[in-house]
């Protein structure tokens, strides 16, 4: 305890160093002219730009690892889906290499689309039109949060795709359109998204779950549900590495998925939790494995945002159980 | 002399002799070597008025003109009213020719006068508003081709809508009536596709397949529709965090773009991305020579300068660009931060927003993913530029990412790429003006 106590003590005097540099650039950026040509990326220490801020979780030793049930989705099972959403039409073989199945609907106005992902059995339903529109000059009706919230339950509970592993997260913007001039500046919400998380015996599961996005006057434009089956019983328990071995990883930049920025983009970690790791909807995944997530918040907060890394969990010796 | 060595192949390319004119055998004394000897019009300066005379040596001259003839002298009998000439041949498909009279002559197709003596024929042009970018179908073997427009590109530009299919080209040296050294697509010292395609002059281009030559001058709105063309740039090899999926996001957008039909123009990867490619000066000939463009990479900012990055130290900074002034309508920077400044797309010294219809981007941070075969089938199936944009990387990309596309007008969120919808006409630019949208990945 006195040695996490120590680095995180030893961390928010880093973390002061680094500001003072940043400001210090910002400084220099800006007496030069707003395009200089930038300075390149400053290596910051030996560890990397992530910076602690938050203590390390206490974690178990082991965890359990689950192993997918592979869906069995027949023409049939699409059909029963499309008439959940009130959709009609033939089921195609969209994607027949990502295995996706879809029913365009173009009877209704505008058209709908359903599509089914067959290797995970993950579906998205959208009203495309209204979940992306482009256009507009007044604000769209769009209900308050705890409506929104109300609409998308009762939704979902009606079609039985809420299952009760899941949990409401959180009410939030799901698009804008913005119309910029010289001196003014309109801004329309488009839509609300509401969503919902699946966790196993508390944990989360990063990367899927399911979302309603809502529209004008209420409606329900557009649902993803990406969850996967899993077998009910642990295929195993898996050793996992510390959530420092796990930070170690994050500085290394041995990560589940890699960020598209620069590395001297400083980031302030506010949290470490563990949770699971489910894959894209298109992409088969026999095992479902524990991951580390890092909440991240750049420096300075105010240019960048929120963002969140992913460690794989499992010891390396145990991945040989999972290949 | 070329030696058998060379006639099996030249920095292993299979070496074609150019075929006889007709009626005469393969002169292998023309064939020589001549690696100093590059035969430069009379006039070379990049002045429009420097090719309005062609001038013609005794003997045999491979011409082409670099624009469109007026109307009143398009035709051969018209163009060289009053010129004294053996004969005048052209060559596809592997037959020779004589065009009639009333033929036209036409950009991109060259020809071969024999002229009976040195003489100038003085070359109409259209004014410069009827200019439209030609394309030119090539078979498979020889042809006898022309550059377009009056810049000197490099073989490699010229050619770069056929660089899969050609394999060599060859000049003619009027002057001293011999063949020129020939041009290696991917060659290197004398046959470096580096060198110079010359306006005015025809050259034999060896294709191993057939293909549609398109001029490496963005094609605009006449004909977008009928040879829409697509470029992509991605890096991966980064020193400072390298990524693994650029190559895939870029080249599966630019195959599958290419199998429905559009005409590939470059695919730079890691040390092949310039900046010059993106910025003011040649970005004509690469980003702003498409009507739709991917980056893929890393995309970054330092409190108010926002960029691309190609491998170090080379970035690209959005107010050195000026897109859209050529022929790009659509781009997708599928990079961090990208489009978290949209301010600076219209900013001094220059608009990186400059008639391109949409930047789409990032807001927030992106993950290293593949996005780039899943939006060009959308974008093919009849989404939006838009909705496709968000719906493919929507797709890999989780709660926190924060997508964003910047339009000139609000009537550019509702443009299709060509072929799968509707497309504006090109927006007049305004300096203060811009429309956004954004989604919420889930």
């Amino acid at each position: 305890m006195k040695k996490k106590t120590i680095l995180t003590g030893f961390a928010v005097i880093i973390l002061g160093i680094i500001v003072v540099m940043v400001g210090m650039n910002y400084q220099q950026q800006t007496a030069e002219g707003n395009y200089t040509i930038p300075t390149f990326p400053k290596i910051i220490g030996a560890s990397g730009p992530y910076v602690l801020a938050t203590s390390y979780p206490v974690v178990n030793d082991s965890y359990p690892a689950y192993k997918t049930v592979t869906p069995d989705i027949t023409d049939e099972e699409v059909k029963r889906i499309g008439i959940l959403f009130g959709l009609s039409g033939d089921v195609q073989d969209y994607r027949p290499s990502y295995g996706i199945s879809r029913i365009l609907d173009n009877s209704k106005d505008p058209y709908e689309i359903l599509k089914v992902y067959r290797n995970s059995g993950a579906i998205r339903y959208q009203i495309p039109s209204k979940a992306l529109p482009y256009s507009t000059d007044t604000q769209p009706d769009l209900p308050s949060d705890e409506e929104a919230r109300e609409i998308a339950t009762k939704y979902l509970l009606e079609r039985d795709l809420l299952p009760d592993d899941m949990h409401f997260t959180t009410v939030s913007i799901g698009s804008q359109y913005e119309h910029q001039t010289q001196n003014s500046y309109t801004l329309y919400n488009l839509t609300k998204n509401v969503g919902f998380v699946k966790e196993i015996q508390g944990a989360y599961v990063y990367n899927a779950g399911i979302t309603v996005t809502i529209g004008d006057n209420g409606e329900v434009v557009c649902v993803d549900r990406n969850l996967r089956e899993l077998e009910p019983e642990p295929v195993r328990y898996v050793k996992i590495i510390t959530p420092e071995q796990a930070y170690q990883r994050l500085l290394s930049n041995d990560v589940v998925r890699k960020q598209l920025s620069e590395d001297y983009n400083v980031r302030v970690i506010t949290n470490i939790s563990l949770g699971y790791w489910m894959e894209i909807p298109r992409d088969p995944q026999k095992y479902v494995l524990p991951v580390y997530g890092f909440s991240c918040v750049s420096i300075p907060e105010n240019i960048s945002n929120r963002v969140k890394q992913y460690v794989w969990a499992v010891e390396p010796s145990e991945m040989q159980y999972f290949t | 002399m070329i030696t058998d060595e060379i006639r099996k192949k030249i920095q292993g390319v299979p070496y074609h002799f150019p075929p006889p004119l007709p009626k005469e055998e393969r002169n292998e004394s023309k064939m020589n070597v001549l690696p100093e000897s590059e035969y430069v019009l009379i006039e070379s300066s990049q002045s429009r008025d420097s090719y309005d005379e062609l001038h013609l040596y005794d003997g045999a001259n491979y011409v082409s003109v670099p624009l469109w003839l007026d109307d009143e002298y398009s035709a051969y009998a018209e163009f060289f009213d009053g010129f004294n000439a053996t004969m005048i041949l052209r060559y596809e498909n592997g037959i020779w020719s004589i065009p009639t009279i009333y033929e036209e002559i036409v950009p991109l197709e060259g020809f071969v006068v024999i002229a009976n003596g040195a003489q100038d024929v003085t070359c109409h042009f259209k004014a410069e508003q009827y200019q439209t970018p030609p394309t030119r179908y090539l078979y498979e073997g020889w042809s006898i081709v022309g550059s377009w427009d009056i810049p000197q590109w490099s073989a490699r530009d010229n050619f770069i809508s056929v660089v899969d299919d050609w394999t060599q080209a060859t000049g003619y040296d009027a002057e001293n009536q011999q063949y020129e050294t020939s041009i290696i697509n991917g060659g290197s010292g004398y046959h470096s596709d580096e060198r110079v395609i010359y306006p005015g002059k025809g050259y034999y281009l060896w294709m191993n397949g057939p293909a549609t030559l398109v001029p490496l001058k963005g094609t605009k709105d006449f004909q977008d529709l009928y040879y829409p063309q697509v470029g992509v740039e991605w890096v991966n090899d980064y020193t400072i965090t390298p990524l693994s999926n650029s190559d895939d996001t870029a080249i599966g957008f630019y195959n599958t773009l290419g199998n429905a039909g559009w005409v590939q123009m470059f695919e730079k990867g890691d040390d092949e991305a310039q900046t010059s490619h993106f910025t003011v000066g040649e970005d004509w000939k690469y980003i702003d020579g498409v009507d739709v463009a991917l980056f893929a990479g890393h995309g970054s900012f330092n409190i108010t300068a926002y960029w691309i990055r190609l491998m170090e130290p080379k970035i690209v900074l959005f107010p050195t660009c000026e897109w859209g002034d050529h022929d790009l309508e659509w781009i997708f920077l599928h990079g961090c931060h990208t489009t978290k400044c949209p301010e600076n797309f219209k900013a001094w010294p220059y608009w990186t927003m400059n008639g391109v219809h949409l930047v789409c981007g990032f807001y927030s941070e992106g993950w290293d993913v593949d996005d780039g075969t899943r939006l060009a089938n959308y974008l093919l199936e009849g989404q939006t530029i838009k909705n496709a944009w968000f719906n493919a990387t929507d797709y890999t990309h989780g709660s926190g990412i924060i997508l964003r596309v910047i339009g000139e007008n609000e009537a550019c969120g509702n443009d299709h790429i060509w072929g799968s919808g509707s497309v504006i006409s090109d927006p007049p630019v305004d300096a203060n003006t811009y429309d956004e949208w954004w989604h919420y990945c889930d």
